[in-house]
């Protein structure tokens, strides 16, 4: 199953922030508004528990696998053919990644930055960019997954500076309301990101070491932060009303000599997250399928993954629901019966 | 490989660094502020005062000359504009607007139409000022200084903190938020003499509130000391006397009534009891009309740690009394 795609190069910190950045771009796009239609003033508490909760979740099957992917673990556990199959329903999973990343980033481009323009347009550039990471390879990636998480947090800190004269500690009463299974369902959605970090096989065992509870955790803070500046700025049930709500915390920001328009902000963010996000699910698309299919080179079959992804994109297929129900099968089904069972086999055999 | 990533980084770049949709300034009308107001036939007459950025024929400098105002009716604003964008020839541009100037009339027959276009269009932006005039805005927008057109947000910025002492404020963010959340807001209201041929900032000032609730002007109040009492840490007067609120009011609801309690400092004697009861009369005679001035709703919000409880709340309430009690710290100059 190894060396389809060499990835054994990506250091700890590079695999790291590449599932930073996996995890948190669906975050700067309708997540949150998702959020509060279900936890109205107090999203941010469930944001930070799932952060928690799915943090030790990889630890403990970081542990459990002793440093190897999911996939190997499901070969070892059940054999070559579930392995395989494994693989490929994890490339499939990728490919609705990228999908949806792409069709965010069209839809919001197309809403804010370049209303009258073709919706084609905007595709046809993210698909060109996609498609050169995806040849690109992973390191250059990671690499650059390290610097967009260090200018990510810069650029968010900003706003949440500048905002802080709206922000209203009343706003977040009352703090609890009841959760609901769709509302936990989305809060798992989020962080479906981490994925990538235990379910693709090659990667070195230094960068295997507790990846991706510290991507886990620096992701959730993140976004703990959004969600949280989003309830302080914005009562509930005004809240409901912005689609965007990081574009909507940009735009509250006081006009001052030095912070003119800080949508801008937002806009970029948009443009290096989602290309970065779509590149990578792409090419984990690509490199899982081939695993699966026992093809011999991935990179040959990115342009037909892209163009996939650019005509789900294009007719504007929901992907959000059936992301959300493949994640929750993800995380609750195939993820602690691969681990478990795993376990049990290799138990056996020490046994023996 | 590496070259030809070079490359089509570089051509992908050109189309993003030009506006694809290809809309230069000179194709652009700059509204810097806009006046509604109401019309016969149930329709509205709005206002829009346009930065002369060239191509409007107009001189760049010289009285009057770097503003203009056009007028447009329509039974909604994006109706308006769209009779100006065909008469000017020209797309209206908002991403520049300082304020909206409602009359009272139009202000009374509401204000979240027109506010909702804004809010919805992205490139304006929410510190955008609502207020509301007891004179036609459109003849004052008509008849301002150049002044207005360097730094039309700094122009009306001194009009609207021309005091020292307390004057409501309303930004698009806080209506919107109000309107959604069913809170009660107070907007500027700019009185003044404009029956000169030319208007200066000197002419018009802040004299009033408009109290605004469900998108709607229920009245207006000349006498602002309370509400910059409760709403601000302003200097605020009373009968010569200079009182300053220290902290924020505590709120809490027992039943129907909320006890509202303000902490202030006060240059002189005056009568604690007094003002209080006075306090009282102002909240009942506003919630009389549906809107809430001490913004109960908003602080009951804190009493709830359960969200299906505030709901229970909300749907419960009504009638609510208000028993106000002012706690003075007496310092003298």
């Amino acid at each position: 199953m190894e060396g389809v795609i060499s990835i054994n190069r990506l250091d700890s910190k590079g695999m790291m922030s590449l599932g930073v950045v996996l995890i948190i771009s669906g975050f700067c796009y309708t997540a949150p508004a998702k959020l509060t239609a279900y936890f109205p003033a107090g999203a941010y508490v469930w944001v930070g528990l799932t952060a928690v909760s799915v943090g030790l979740a990889c630890l403990l099957a970081d542990k459990l696998l002793g440093g190897k992917s999911l996939c190997q673990g499901a070969e070892i556990a059940f054999g070559k053919g579930v392995g395989k199959a494994v693989c490929v329903g994890f490339g499939f999973f990728s490919f609705l990644y990228a999908s949806l990343h792409l069709g965010e980033f069209s839809r919001a481009v197309e809403a804010f930055l370049l209303p009258a323009s073709p919706r084609i347009f905007v595709l046809v550039i993210g698909a060109i960019l996609g498609l050169v990471l995806c040849i690109v390879g992973i390191e250059p990636m990671a690499r650059y997954a390290f610097v967009i998480c260090i200018g990510a947090f810069v650029m968010v800190s900003v706003i949440f500076v500048v905002t802080l004269s709206d922000a209203e500690p009343g706003n977040l009463f009352p703090l609890i309301s009841k959760p609901s299974l769709s509302g936990i369902g989305i809060c798992l959605r989020v962080y479906t990101g981490v994925l990538f970090c235990l379910f693709v096989p090659g990667i070195s065992p230094d960068a295997k070491s507790k990846t991706s509870f510290k991507a886990t955790l620096i992701a959730g803070l993140f976004m703990t932060l959004i969600m949280l500046f989003y309830n302080l700025c914005i009562p509930y049930p005004a809240s409901l009303k912005y689609a965007y709500p990081l574009h909507r915390l940009s735009l509250l920001a006081n006009s001052t000599l030095l912070f003119q328009r800080l949508d801008i902000i937002v806009y970029a963010l948009w443009m290096f997250l989602s290309f970065l996000t779509f590149g990578a699910s792409a090419l984990f698309a690509c490199n899982m399928i081939s695993r699966g299919l026992g093809l011999k080179n991935p990179k040959a079959i990115a342009p037909a993954v892209v163009f996939l992804c650019f005509l789900v994109c294009m007719y504007n297929l929901d992907l959000e629901d059936m992301l959300t129900a493949v994640s929750v099968l993800l995380a609750f089904v195939i993820f602690p019966v691969v681990v478990f069972c795993y376990r049990i086999v290799v138990g056996r055999v020490k046994d023996k | 490989m590496k070259i030809f990533s070079f490359i089509l980084a570089i051509v992908l770049m050109l189309p993003l660094c030009g506006c694809y949709d290809n809309r230069e300034i000179d194709t652009l009308a700059n509204v810097l502020a806009l006046g509604v107001e109401r019309a016969e036939g149930g329709i509205k007459l709005y206002t829009f005062a346009i930065g002369n950025t060239g191509g409007f024929g107009l001189e760049s400098s010289g009285d009057g000359a770097n503003l203009l105002c056009i007028g447009a009716y329509g039974k909604d604003i994006a109706e308006a504009v769209s009779s100006a964008d065909l008469r000017l020839g020209k797309k209206l541009s908002f991403s520049h607007t300082s304020v909206v100037l409602f009359s009272l009339d139009a202000a009374g027959e509401g204000i979240t139409e027109d506010a909702m276009y804004f809010d919805t269009n992205h490139k304006v932006r929410p510190q955008l000022v609502l207020a509301v005039t007891d004179f036609s805005p459109g003849e004052y927008l008509g008849k301002l200084s150049t002044l207005l057109e360097p730094n039309a947000d700094k122009y009306f910025q001194a009009i609207f903190t021309s005091t020292q002492s307390y004057t409501p404020s309303l930004r698009l963010s806080e209506f919107m938020n109000a309107h959604f959340c069913g809170y009660t807001v107070t907007a500027p209201l700019m009185t003044g003499n404009i029956s000169k041929s030319a208007v200066s900032e000197n002419d018009v000032a802040v004299n009033g509130a408009g109290i605004i609730y469900d998108g709607k002007l229920k009245g207006y109040t000349g006498d602002m000391s309370f509400l910059g009492l409760f709403y601000s840490q302003k200097d605020v007067y009373f009968e010569g006397t200079v009182i300053r609120s220290i902290k924020r009011p505590e709120v809490k609801l027992k039943g129907n009534t909320a006890e509202i309690e303000i902490f202030a400092r006060a240059e002189g004697n005056i009568d604690e009891n007094s003002l209080a009861d006075r306090a009282e009369s102002l909240l009942e005679k506003y919630s009389k009309n549906g809107a809430d001035l001490a913004n109960i709703m908003y602080f009951a919000r804190k009493n709830h740690v359960f969200y299906e409880d505030y709901r229970k709340f909300l749907n419960s309430v009504k009638d609510i009394k208000y028993s106000v009690k002012i706690t003075l710290e007496r310092y003298e100059k």
